[in-house]
């Protein structure tokens, strides 16, 4: 091959989205070029250090090509963590649109040295618990969760819950051995924890109401390395990236979901619907939550507000 | 040059520094950096290491590493050690090899609160190293019970490699856990076997003591209140559901303080001491797993592995052979690697090969089945020379037993653990049979 | 200074027992004590270096030298030393890049809040101390007479 872009990620490659989106994207990449460009995927990060990492990674050229979160760098990319806050989301492929369109309007000073090539999210977090079902405010009462991120931890703070951060192997054994009652994740990530085995009640929002959270990710490609290369060749990479694969990926984080939800049903877990109205008292509670977020935008030089105008404006359009 | 080969050619010049007296952590970081440079670029080499060092020791997976290390110490200085062994001296102390089979026996229930293969071989070599050495045990036996009684702390649930198993093939974690008691157990029959085959052969190597009388046995007992408190409280405490295994490290460090403060042997002396001591033997540990990640990291880039693992998979010939030679490549990687790393290079490989075989298992026996298997194997690794970390370990608790005597201490253990292997890919049954009972 | 990584990681201990205890009377655990421990980790990492290579602590395999006159062998052990120097002293400026680099993007933990930058400067001390180290030990086994000779 001409090229080779070293992709570095850190999902294990039995994750659907190693086999189901990076190898295909890398095979179409590879067929796109006439076999120029090679993509050489190292999941897990195998190019080491820790997933926080990899945005640096990718700028620096350690990698030519990273997948990453946001909110691994807590206020580095604070328009891109804007729909990580609690309540922006709804499912994934109308999210990852939204937060796509987002970035292009206010998020493109954020990535010095640094290509995009798709923003996405993946479909809002439910509530997966042992003991009981989670269908109100009530049912949140002193009740240990396990919180995906910072924002969300606060979210279920201010509702009543006694949250914890455990990172995720002390999530799975304090979920067996009731050292946590229940956890914060979305559907898809359920395969990967046995989380069905784990847990016996899920609790989803209706499907009107906004879902609880939804992480961001980005998949960066280091600029250097994207200048470098010839014009036909970065025909190519611009062709396999953009809206159209923000979108893509988004859709397939819905399919994810989907399977994820399958898995809980054939356990047997019980699966709840939190009430639209329901939802809408707790995002009144995650309003000084948004408040803060408006600030610290409006402290890094944002326009806090009316990045956070235009994000709620795209959610409700999609 | 192609990647493969340079892969191939790293190996070999890391096995020449090591034999010329490098320290292993120069050699694999020098070999690494090399490789890193020549595959990548000095540029990437260098914006690399400017966060390196800290991202691999912000680590709550390591911390548990100078948490146990120190309540070894504490242990050892407050005397509480040295109860273990007078009780067990006292039961067992008469057999041939007595105290040999005693330190296993320590490793084994160490392991059962501890994660990892390193904390447990430090621990208890702090703990039973100069009692074996005081009752006229060789360096060689002593030390290599203590090597291989060391890996049983990865064996013996809880296991950090079996964690990281678990979440590269999406397998239930306390699953495994429960599957690898069995092989666990089965691993602290062969040492003990081990042991009295060793020092039927060699009998000045383990001497045997006075056998001691019914009063003093029960004597012995009442020393050990402290520690079966300290077991008690941290077993519980993770198996009832008040605390997780990483949290279980920390209690166990403040325990065994408040335990040596009762018991009298700790000082503020005393407990500065183990503090100083704690600090060698975590440099020297993390010095290595530095060293390794450079490495490993300059490894992956050639794709080497991946590659060797892909050509196993692919070449077509029946279950039961891809299996062995899958033992097989793991075994020879063993004796340069470490456990963990191995297990992230090659497992997102072998596993999908291993699960579209057929063995006439269930898919979830089948995934199990191999789990136990690959940590068996790697394990082995941290045994077997040049590059064996709890041949390290030990040698850095005692300077003064040599590493050949090491080397040949291990040879017993190594003959044990290959049987145990042949038993354990003859009947898979083992390594499902207590799950199937108790969580299906 | 390796005691003074020791009493960081026995705080980190008492710390999350104290946690676990509050945790289990219902008066909630304590937020952040995993990132104290991840801090104190990296924090004792770097501390014990210095002392590590001031016992000459780092193993090495002897196996295959073992025929060789142990004033030889010292010496081969005092040239690796000093190649354990540059090792030590490349490290050392790289993480001094490192800790300009986190601190001018103000990274921060996610709960405590605590800055990341912080942990680099233990990092460069180790790492400092440990280049000085290896190379004047290195520099005296090499060349022993010079340096009596100097202390005479
Ligand atoms: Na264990
Ligand atoms: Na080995």
């Amino acid at each position: 091959a001409e090229v080779t872009l070293r992709l570095h990620h850190f999902l294990p490659p039995v994750a659907p989205m190693h086999s189901k989106f990076f190898e295909v994207w890398a095979g179409e990449i590879a067929e796109a070029s006439n076999g120029a460009i090679d993509v050489q995927i190292f999941p897990a990060m195998q190019l080491g250090g820790k997933p926080p990492q990899l945005a640096d990674q990718v700028r620096q050229g350690i990698c030519d090509i990273a997948w990453t979160l946001p909110v691994y760098t807590p206020g580095r990319f604070l328009v891109a963590e804007t729909m990580s806050n609690p309540f922006m989301t709804t499912n994934a492929e109308k999210s990852s649109v939204a937060l796509h369109q987002l970035m292009d309007e206010f998020g493109q000073n954020d990535y010095p040295g640094v290509k995009p090539l798709a923003f996405h999210t993946h479909d809002g977090g439910k509530l997966h618990t042992r003991d009981a079902p989670v269908l109100s405010q009530s049912d949140l009462q002193g009740l240990k969760l396990r919180a995906p991120n910072q924002a969300t931890g606060d979210m279920l703070t201010a509702l009543g819950a006694e949250v914890v951060f455990f990172p995720v192997t002390d999530m799975v054994v304090g979920l067996s051995n009731g050292v946590i009652d229940g956890c914060c994740l979305p559907y898809e990530v359920v395969p990967a924890f046995k989380l069905q085995e784990l847990t016996s009640f899920s609790a989803a929002p209706a499907p009107a109401a906004r879902g609880l959270y939804g992480n961001t990710f980005s998949l960066l490609m280091n600029e250097a390395k994207y200048n470098e290369m010839s014009d036909d060749l970065r025909g190519v990479i611009d062709a396999a990236s953009g809206a159209a694969l923000s979108q893509r990926i988004g859709k397939q984080f819905d399919a994810f979901e989907a399977f994820g939800k399958s898995m809980v049903e054939k356990q047997g877990n019980e699966i709840v619907e939190i009430p639209a109205e329901e939802i809408a008292r707790w995002r009144e509670a995650a309003d000084p939550i948004h408040a803060a977020w408006i600030e610290k935008l409006n402290d890094a030089g944002h326009d806090g507000a009316a990045i956070m105008a235009r994000a709620n404006e795209l959610l409700d359009a999609g | 040059m192609d990647p493969f080969t340079l892969a191939v050619l790293l190996v070999i010049a890391l096995f020449i520094l090591i034999f010329m007296r490098v320290p292993i952590a120069l050699a694999m970081g020098l070999v690494g950096a090399f490789g890193y440079v020549q595959l990548s670029s000095f540029s990437s080499l260098k914006a690399y290491l400017s966060t390196a060092w800290v991202d691999k020791f912000m680590s709550y997976d390591l911390a548990v590493v100078p948490l146990f290390i120190l309540m070894g110490h504490l242990a050892t200085h407050s005397g509480i050690s040295a109860s273990i062994f007078g009780a067990a001296r006292a039961w067992i102390g008469h057999l041939r090899g007595g105290l040999a089979m005693a330190s296993v026996a320590g490793c084994a229930l160490f392991g059962s609160i501890s994660g990892s293969s390193l904390a447990t071989a430090s621990t208890m070599a702090r703990v039973a190293l100069p009692e074996m050495k005081k009752h006229g045990f060789s360096g060689a036996l002593s030390s290599g019970s203590l090597a291989a009684g060391g890996t049983l702390g990865i064996l013996i649930p809880p296991s950090v490699v079996l964690i990281i198993y678990a979440l590269l093939t999406e397998q239930n974690i306390v699953k495994l856990f429960l599957a690898a008691t069995i092989p666990g157990i089965l691993a602290v029959i062969g040492f003990m076997i081990a042991i009295s085959i060793y020092v039927r052969l060699y009998p000045e190597e383990g001497p045997t003591s006075q056998k001691a009388s019914f009063a003093e046995r029960i004597r012995s007992l009442g020393d050990i209140w402290h520690v079966v408190v300290i077991f008690v409280v941290v077993l519980g405490g993770i198996y009832g559901g008040f605390f997780t295994p990483s949290q279980g490290a920390a209690v166990g460090v403040v325990l065994t303080l408040i335990m040596g403060v009762i018991k009298g042997g700790l000082t503020v002396n005393t407990v500065m001491s183990s503090l100083i001591d704690t600090a060698g033997s975590t440099a020297m540990i993390f010095a290595i797993v530095f060293g390794a990640d450079i490495f490993n990291v300059a490894l992956a880039l050639s794709r080497m592995p991946m590659e060797t693992a892909a050509f196993i998979s692919g070449s077509g010939i029946s279950p039961m052979a891809v299996m062995i030679a899958i033992i097989v490549f793991y075994l020879v990687m063993g004796c340069l690697m470490d456990s963990l790393s191995m297990i992230l290079l090659t497992v997102p490989v072998f596993f999908p090969t291993i699960m579209a075989l057929d063995f006439g298992l269930q898919p979830e026996q089948q995934a199990m089945w191999f789990g136990i298997i690959s940590l068996v194997v790697v394990e082995l690794g941290l045994i077997t020379p040049p590059v064996g970390m709890n041949l390290f370990v030990i040698s850095a608790m005692a300077p003064e037993i040599r590493m050949t005597e090491i080397f040949r201490g291990t040879i017993p253990f190594i003959a044990a653990e290959f049987t145990r292997i042949v038993i354990l890919v003859s009947f898979p049954v083992l390594s499902f049979w207590l799950v199937d009972l108790i969580a299906n | 200074m390796a005691g003074l990584g020791g009493i960081i990681i026995f705080a980190a201990a008492f710390f999350v027992t104290l946690s676990v205890v509050m945790s289990n009377l219902g008066f909630g655990g304590i937020r952040g004590e995993f990132e104290l421990v991840e801090l104190a980790c990296a924090t004792c990492a770097s501390l014990f270096l210095p002392l590590c290579q001031l016992n000459r602590g780092h193993v090495m395999v002897d196996v295959f030298t073992g025929w060789i006159p142990p004033a030889t062998s010292e010496r081969i052990d005092g040239l690796w030393m000093l190649i354990f120097a540059i090792g030590w002293a490349f490290l050392f400026w790289r993480l001094c890049i490192g800790l300009d680099e986190i601190h001018t993007y103000g990274d921060k933990t996610m709960l405590l809040q605590a800055p990341v930058w912080w942990v680099y400067i233990p990092a460069v001390i180790g790492t400092g101390l440990s280049a000085v180290v290896a190379a004047c030990m290195g520099m005296f086994i090499v060349l022993p007479k010079v340096f009596r000779a100097e202390l005479n």
